[in-house]
C-alpha cells in the first residue's frame, strides 16, 4: 500500500532521510519510530506530498506521491502533530467543511459526519466551538477528520501526544479499533505506546532506518543475556572465571544489597546456550547460585541502542542495524 | 533513481517558468487588447460624458493632430467647475487619437514652462510663418536702412540749394525743410536697428520670436516724421519747380525724386508689414500672457474659446434652478473652425464718414472703441476683416481688390445701423446711401448681416428705405414702431427700450446656439414673417420679445425720447402694435435672382433688429463675482457668431447650442438635520455594525 | 472545483465567526460615512463622485486587513498543513481564500446602502454614475485583495502581510502621480497604464470603460495565479 524505495532527502547540506526503503500492506499497523530529528516526519511528509524527495520513489496504492499528489492525498488520512484546528469553527462546522474538502457528495456528508462522531465518540460535543475543547476532545476530533472520507490509508503523527493517561487509554484503544483492514502509521517518539499498538515497527535515527519488523522479531535480534546470582566475596575472580569461558562475550557484574552478586553475561552467539558451562564453572569454583536464567534485551534498550550512533560517512552504519 | 528525480525537478521548474510566462503575457496580451478595443458607456442621466453626435463627426474628420491647452488659476476656480471642463476636455480625447490635452495652471511655479513648451508648439506647426515675418523685418530694416542714405542724400542737395539763397523767407524755409531731412537718418537707422531687434524678441521669458506688430508700434513715430517731413519738402520742391531759377530748379526736382521714393519706401515698408497676418505662436503667447484661455493649436491655426464661457452657469428659471454647460459646443466649434481650412471674409458696411480702418488695416481709434474686440476675435478665428465705407465710395470692393483668389471664399456683409446725428441732410444722404447699397448686396445674391434700427420716417408717412429689401426674404420690417417695456424704478415705473432675452424661437441653428444664453438687445423693432413669402423664400423667427402686458410697440416713440424717457406713456392700441410676441431676430433664405455673381443657390440673411448689438459696451458688459469677472451677455457674441458662421455657409462651426439640464441637487435641510444626519453616518451606523457582530458572536455561543 | 467553493464559503465565514470582519465593516462604515457626511450640503449637487473617488484611498487601508489572514494565519496556527494534505489543489487554495475575501468585501459593501436610502430620501440623485461607482470600487478591491492574498502568502506574520500589500499600493500611486510628472514623456504613457485613480476616476463620474474592466480583471486573476505558484513552489523546497 505505501512503499518507499531508496528515498533521500537533502534539504542543501543536511542529508535529513538517507536511502529509506520500506512497504507497507493494507491491514498493517505500523509504528514509526526515533528521535527527534530521525527524519520521520520528513518521511512522512514526503508520503503526503507535502514535499518531493530528493530522489528515490514513494508511493501509495501504486499511485507516485509526486506525480499524481492529488489522487494520493484523496486516500490518506492525516492527523499532523500540532493537530491544527480552526478555532472559531464547531466541531461539526469544521467536520463538514473536510467532507467538502474531500468531495464527499451533501447526501452522504451528514452519514460520515455521523458516523465518525460516534466512533470517535464526539456525540456530547459536536455544537461546540473548537476553542472551547479540551485536549483530549481536539485530538479526537482532529482523528475523526482525517477519518471523514474512509481513507484506506492513515497516517497519525503523535497522537497521544499531551494526553493525561487515561486519554491516552481511550485513544489507544480507538486506534486499535479503527484499524481495520486500513493501512496505518503511526508516527511516535514513545516506544511504550508504540510497541502496545502496532503490528510492526521501524526504527528510525539520523534519516536511516535501524530496525524493521514486527516487536517480536526485533526482540529476538536484541541482545540475549544470561543473569546470575551468585554468593561470592570476590567478583572479580568470577569475573574472570566467566570470561574465560568460551562463547562469553561481555560480563557485567552489580553487587546487590545481601551480598549477593548479580552478573549479566552476554554470550557471543545467540544460538548457544551458556547456561551449562556457566553453572558448571560455578559448581567449579564452589559458588552458591540462587539464580540462572536467560534474558532478552528489552525493546527500549534495543532501541537506545540502535539510535545513538551516527552514520559513517560511507552511509554504512554501525553493527546493530537490520541488515 | 536520482536521474529520475532530477528530471522531475527540472521538468517541474520548466513547466513552472512557462506557466509563469504564459500567465503574465497572457495578462499583458488581455490588458492590451482591452485597451485598443474598447467601449464607453456613459450611464450618466444627463449624457455629460458624451459627446454629441455632431461633435464626435466632426472630430472623425480631423486629419491632422491638435493640442487643447487650458490655461487658468485653478486654485480660483470652483473645483467642481474646474473638474466639468477637465471631464469635458477628457472626453475629447477619448473621443479622438488626434486630441492631446495641456495643462496650464497658472497658479504653479511650473506654469511658465508649459506656456512655453505650448508657444513652441504652436512655432513648430507655423515655422514658415515665422521665418516670413523674420525676412519681412528684415526687408524693412533695409528699406529704412536705404531711407536713410537718401534721407542724407537729400539733406546735402537740400543744404547746396539753401546755400545758393539770399537770406530771407525762402532761404529760411529750406534751411528748416533741410535740418529736419538731416534729422530722419538717425531715426530711420534707429528705426532699422529696432526692426532687425524685433526678429527675435522673447517672449515669456526665453520664446524668440519675430515680432512685426510690435517693432510697427515702435516705430511708427518716425515713419510718421518721415512721411510728415518728406511730404513737407515735396510740397517745397513743387513750389520751388513753379517759381525758382533753373538750377535752383534741378537741385529741387533731384530733391523731388529722392524724397518721393523714400517716402513710398516708408510707406510701402509700413503696409507690408501691417498686412502680414498675425503669427500664430505670438498670438497664443500674448494671449496665454494675458488671460486665462482655453486654446486649441491645430496645425494651420489657434483658435482661443474664452475660459469664462466654459465655466458653468447658474440661469434662474421659473422652474428652479438650471446649470447650463457651454463647453462641449465652444470647442468643438473652434475644432471646426480649426480644421477647417476656409477662411471666411467680413466686409463691414457703414455710412461713417470716414474709414474705419487704416491703411495698415487697423481700425481707426473710435471703431477700435466700438468694435475693437469684436474684429480682434474674429481676426483670432482667422476672418478677414474689411470695410466698405458706402459715403465714400459707392461701388462695394470686389474680389481682386480684397485679394479673394478664389470662389471659395465666403464673404459675409456685415451692415452697421445708419449712425445718427448731424444735421439732416446729411442723414439723409446716408440713409439714402446705405440703403442703395443694400440693394445692391441683395440683388447681387451675397450673404448679408443686417442690423435694423428705429426709423422716425413711417411717423411721417414715409418708408424706411433701409428695410425695403426685406420683403424680397419674406420680411417686413415695422422699424416705425420702437418696443418699449414698463420697468420699475425706485421713482415708479419708467419706459425701458433695452430687454435680456433668454430664451430663443424655433429650431434654427443659430437659434439652438442662442438659447438659454442672455441676450441684450436695445431699440428694436419688430420685424415679422410675411404669411406669404416669395417663391423659394423661407424665413425662420430666431428670437422674439415675448408677449406681455408690459411691452407694445410703440409708434410715437421720438416724442418720447425727446421727453426725456421719464414718463410711462399709455399704449396706443390705434397706433401702437400691442400684441406680442414680437420677433426681432430672423434668419431667412431665398433663390438669389439670375444676376447673382458668386455661383451659390442660396441666399441667406440675417436681419437684427436692435440698434445696439453688437458693439463692445453691449456684448463685453461683464460683472466680478467673488473675484471671478463673468460676462453679463453672452448671448451677443454668440449671436454674432452664429450668425456669421451660418451666413458664411459654415454650418458645423455654428455651436450645437448648450444644454441645459437638471442637476438633482441635495434638498434644503436645517442644521439640525444636518447634525443628526453626520453623528448617524460616522458614529451611528459603525457602532451599529460593532453591535450586530457581538449579538451574531453571542448568540452562536 | 467543490474544494475550491468549500475553502471560499469557510473563509467568508470565518469573517463573521471572528472579530476581523465586524471591525473591517465598521472601519469602512465609518471611513466612507464621513465622506458621505461631507457631501451633504443642501443646495450642492447630490453626487458620491468625490466619495468614490476617494474609495482609492479608503479601500488602500481596508483591503488589506482583509487579506492579511488569508494564508498567513493558515501557516501560523498550521492550519496550512492539513489544507496542504488534502485533495485541494494549490489553485483550488488559492481561488478559494480569494474568493471567499471577494465575497467579504462585497458584504462589506452591502450596509453602505443606507447611505443611498438616506440620499434618495434627501436628493433624488442619478443612479447612474453611483452604480458605476460602486462597480469601480469592486474591481479595485478585487486588485487589492489579489495582491493582499499574495503578500499574504509570503509570511505566517499577518502585520508584515498587512503592510507589505499598503507599501506596494502607496508606491504604486506615487509613481503615477508624482513619478509620472517628473519623468515625462514617455514614461508617464506606460505609468498611465497603472495609474488605479485614473481608471477609478472614470468610474467615479458614471463612464464604464470596458478597459478597465479588462484590466482589472486580468490584473487580479494574475496575482491569484502567482499565489497559486508561489503555495506549489513550496512544496518543491
Amino acid at each position: 500500500m505505501i512503499e518507499l524505495t531508496q528515498v533521500h532527502k537533502r534539504f542543501g547540506q543536511v542529508h535529513a532521510v538517507r536511502g529509506v526503503s520500506f512497504r507497507i500492506e493494507p491491514g498493517q499497523i505500523v509504528g514509526v519510530l526515533g528521535p527527534n530529528g530521525a527524519g520521520k516526519s520528513t518521511t512522512i511528509r514526503m508520503i503526503t506530498g507535502s514535499m518531493p524527495p530528493t530522489s528515490g520513489r514513494v508511493s501509495v496504492d501504486g499511485l507516485d506521491a509526486v506525480d499524481d499528489s492529488l489522487e494520493v492525498r484523496q486516500r490518506l488520512g492525516y492527523l499532523p502533530e500540532a493537530n491544527p484546528l480552526y478555532p472559531e469553527m464547531s466541531v461539526t462546522g469544521y467536520l463538514r467543511y473536510r467532507a467538502g474538502l474531500f468531495g464527499i457528495r451533501r447526501s452522504h456528508r451528514a452519514a460520515a459526519i455521523n458516523k465518525v462522531i460516534d466512533r470517535c465518540w464526539l456525540s456530547e460535543v459536536t455544537q461546540r466551538r473548537l476553542a472551547h475543547l479540551s485536549k483530549g476532545f481536539r485530538q479526537r476530533v482532529g482523528l475523526a477528520a482525517a477519518l471523514i472520507h474512509d481513507p484506506p490509508v492513515l497516517i497519525l503523527d503523535e497522537p497521544t501526544n499531551g494526553l493525561d493517561p487515561s486519554q491516552i487509554a481511550e485513544t489507544r484503544s480507538l486506534i486499535r479499533d479503527l484499524a481495520g483492514d486500513r493501512t496505518m502509521l503511526l508516527v511516535s517518539h514513545i516506544l511504550p505506546e508504540v510497541e502496545r499498538t502496532c503490528d510492526r515497527i521501524i526504527v528510525f535515527a539520523w534519516g536511516e532506518i535501524r530496525a524493521d519488523g514486527t516487536p517480536d522479531y526485533l526482540l529476538s535480534r536484541g541482545r540475549a543475556t544470561i543473569v546470575l546470582e551468585a554468593n561470592t566475596p570476590t567478583p572479580e575472580a568470577l569475573v574472570s572465571a566467566l570470561r574465560a569461558l568460551p562463547g562469553v562475550s561481555g560480563i557485567e557484574t552489580a553487587s546487590l544489597d545481601d551480598g549477593w552478586v548479580r552478573a549479566t553475561i552476554e554470550g557471543k552467539s545467540r544460538e548457544t546456550d551458556l547456561r551449562e558451562p556457566i553453572a558448571r564453572a560455578c559448581r567449579d569454583a564452589n559458588l552458591l547460585v540462587r539464580e540462572l536464567r536467560p534474558s532478552k534485551e528489552s525493546l527500549e534498550s534495543l532501541y537506545l541502542r540502535l539510535v545513538q550512533d551516527e552514520p559513517e560517512p560511507t552511509g554504512k552504519s554501525k553493527p546493530g542495524a537490520t541488515p | 533513481m536520482t536521474r529520475t528525480a532530477a528530471k522531475r525537478r527540472t521538468r517541474y521548474t520548466v513547466l513552472a517558468l512557462i506557466l509563469f510566462s504564459a500567465l503574465t503575457l497572457g495578462a499583458a496580451f488581455a490588458v492590451a487588447l482591452g485597451t485598443r478595443y474598447h467601449t464607453r458607456l456613459d450611464l450618466t442621466a444627463t449624457r455629460e460624458h458624451t459627446l454629441s453626435p455632431r461633435t464626435i463627426e466632426t472630430l472623425s474628420k480631423l486629419d491632422a493632430d491638435h493640442t487643447l491647452v487650458i490655461s487658468a488659476r485653478f486654485q480660483q476656480v470652483d473645483q467642481r467647475a474646474l473638474q466639468r471642463i477637465r471631464d469635458l476636455l477628457d472626453a475629447f480625447t477619448q473621443a479622438s487619437p488626434r486630441i492631446s490635452i495641456r495643462e496650464i495652471n497658472l497658479n504653479s511655479p511650473a506654469a511658465l514652462d508649459q506656456a512655453e513648451a505650448v508657444v513652441r508648439i504652436s512655432l513648430q506647426n507655423h515655422s514658415d510663418a515665422a521665418q516670413k515675418h523674420a525676412d519681412a523685418l528684415t526687408r524693412a530694416s533695409e528699406a529704412l536702412e536705404g531711407i536713410a542714405e537718401r534721407t542724407d542724400e537729400i539733406a546735402a542737395l537740400a543744404q547746396s540749394l539753401v546755400q545758393r539763397q539770399q537770406p530771407g523767407e525762402f532761404r529760411r524755409t529750406w534751411n528748416d525743410n533741410a535740418s529736419a531731412a538731416a534729422a530722419i537718418p538717425p531715426l530711420a537707422r534707429e528705426a532699422a536697428e529696432t526692426l532687425r531687434a524685433h526678429r527675435e524678441m522673447p517672449i515669456l521669458a526665453e520664446v524668440l520670436l519675430p515680432q512685426v506688430d510690435a517693432a510697427l508700434t515702435a516705430i511708427e513715430p518716425t515713419l510718421t516724421t518721415i512721411d510728415v517731413t518728406l511730404a513737407g519738402i515735396m510740397t517745397l520742391c513743387q513750389q520751388t519747380l513753379r517759381t525758382a531759377a533753373s538750377e535752383d530748379a534741378a537741385l529741387a526736382r533731384q530733391v523731388l525724386s529722392s524724397a518721393e521714393r523714400a517716402r513710398d519706401d516708408a510707406l510701402r515698408t509700413r503696409d507690408a508689414l501691417g498686412a502680414l497676418d498675425p503669427l500664430d505662436p505670438l498670438s497664443v503667447a500674448r494671449v496665454l500672457e494675458a488671460q486665462e484661455t482655453v486654446l486649441i493649436l491645430g496645425p494651420a491655426q489657434t483658435t482661443a474659446v474664452d475660459f469664462q464661457s466654459l465655466l458653468p452657469r447658474r440661469l434662474e428659471d421659473a422652474g428652479g434652478t438650471r446649470l447650463r454647460m457651454a463647453g462641449e459646443s465652444l470647442i468643438s466649434a473652434a475644432i471646426a473652425a480649426s480644421a477647417n481650412p476656409v477662411q471666411p471674409v467680413l466686409i463691414l458696411v457703414h455710412a461713417e464718414p470716414t474709414n474705419l480702418m487704416r491703411s495698415s488695416g487697423r481700425l481707426s481709434q473710435g471703431a477700435e472703441n466700438q468694435i475693437g474686440m469684436l474684429v480682434g476675435r474674429l481676426r483670432q478665428q482667422r476672418v478677414r476683416v474689411h470695410e466698405w465705407p458706402v459715403l465714400l465710395s459707392p461701388l462695394p470692393p470686389d474680389r481682386s481688390t480684397l485679394q479673394i483668389a478664389d470662389r471659395e471664399t465666403p464673404i459675409v456683409w456685415f451692415v452697421l445701423g445708419a449712425p445718427g446725428g448731424g444735421q439732416l441732410g446729411e442723414r439723409i444722404e446716408r440713409r439714402d446711401r446705405l440703403s442703395t447699397a443694400i440693394l445692391r448686396l441683395v440683388e447681387a445674391g451675397e450673404s448679408i448681416l443686417l442690423t435694423v434700427g428705429p426709423s422716425e420716417l413711417p411717423a411721417i408717412g414715409d418708408t424706411d428705405p433701409l428695410v425695403q429689401a426685406l420683403p424680397l426674404f419674406g420680411i417686413t420690417s415695422d422699424s416705425g414702431r420702437l418696443l418699449i417695456r414698463r420697468a420699475s424704478t425706485p421713482q415708479g415705473p419708467a419706459p425701458a427700450v433695452d430687454f435680456t432675452l433668454r430664451r430663443s424661437t424655433g429650431e434654427h441653428p443659430i437659434a439652438r446656439a442662442l438659447d438659454a444664453l442672455p441676450t441684450y438687445l436695445s431699440a428694436a423693432t419688430p420685424l415679422r414673417p410675411d404669411d406669404q413669402p416669395p417663391d423659394g423664400a423661407r424665413v425662420w423667427p430666431v428670437l422674439a420679445i415675448p408677449a406681455s402686458a408690459d411691452t407694445w410697440a410703440m409708434a410715437a416713440w421720438q416724442s418720447l425720447l425727446r421727453q426725456g424717457m421719464t414718463r410711462l406713456p399709455n399704449p396706443d392700441p390705434m397706433r401702437d402694435d400691442v400684441e406680442g410676441p414680437w420677433p426681432i431676430v430672423v434668419a431667412a433664405e431665398r433663390t438669389p435672382p439670375d444676376t447673382a455673381q458668386n455661383g451659390s443657390t442660396t441666399q441667406r440673411l440675417v436681419a437684427v433688429a436692435a440698434a445696439a448689438w453688437f458693439t463692445d459696451a453691449t456684448t463685453q458688459a461683464a460683472s466680478q463675482v467673488d473675484g471671478i469677472v463673468t460676462r453679463r451677455f453672452p448671448g451677443n457674441d454668440e449671436l454674432f457668431d452664429a450668425s456669421f458662421a451660418w451666413l458664411a455657409g459654415l454650418d458645423d462651426q455654428i455651436g450645437a447650442g448648450p444644454s441645459v439640464r437638471d442637476v438633482p441637487r441635495i434638498a434644503d435641510l436645517s442644521d439640525a438635520q444636518i447634525l443628526a444626519m453626520r453623528w448617524a453616518l460616522i458614529a451611528g451606523l459603525p457602532v451599529l455594525v460593532l453591535l450586530s457582530g457581538l449579538a451574531f458572536r453571542w448568540l452562536r455561543g | 472545483m467543490t474544494a475550491c467553493w468549500h475553502i471560499a464559503l469557510r473563509e467568508y465565514a470565518s469573517f463573521f465567526r471572528t472579530s476581523i470582519g465586524w471591525v473591517v465593516i465598521a472601519l469602512y462604515m465609518l471611513l466612507m460615512g464621513i465622506w458621505v457626511a461631507r457631501a451633504i450640503i443642501p443646495g450642492e449637487p447630490a453626487s458620491l463622485r468625490a466619495v468614490f473617488q476617494t474609495s482609492q484611498i479608503l479601500l488602500l487601508f481596508v483591503a488589506p486587513a482583509v487579506s492579511m489572514r488569508l494564508l498567513a494565519e493558515e501557516r501560523r496556527s498550521g492550519t496550512i498543513e492539513t489544507l496542504g494534505t488534502s485533495p485541494a489543489s494549490d489553485w483550488a487554495i488559492a481561488f478559494g481564500k480569494y474568493f471567499g475575501a471577494l465575497f467579504f468585501l462585497l458584504t462589506m459593501l452591502a450596509p453602505t446602502g443606507l447611505f443611498l436610502i438616506l440620499l434618495e430620501v434627501i436628493a433624488d440623485p442619478d443612479y447612474g454614475p453611483i452604480a458605476t461607482g460602486y462597480l469601480g470600487v469592486v474591481l479595485l478591491g478585487m486588485l487589492y485583495l489579489s495582491v493582499g492574498l499574495l503578500f499574504s502568502s509570503f509570511t505566517q506574520n499577518q502585520i508584515v502581510a498587512f503592510l507589505g500589500t499598503l507599501f506596494f499600493f502607496l508606491i504604486l500611486l506615487l509613481a503615477t502621480t508624482i513619478g509620472a510628472t517628473t519623468l515625462g514623456e514617455p514614461w508617464s504613457e506606460y505609468l498611465r497604464i497603472l495609474s488605479l485613480g485614473a481608471r477609478m476616476d472614470d468610474f467615479a463620474r458614471g463612464v464604464i470603460d470596458t478597459s478597465h474592466i479588462v484590466f482589472f480583471i486580468a490584473i487580479s486573476f494574475w496575482f491569484v495565479s502567482l499565489t497559486a505558484m508561489s503555495l506549489e513552489f513550496r512544496r518543491w523546497r
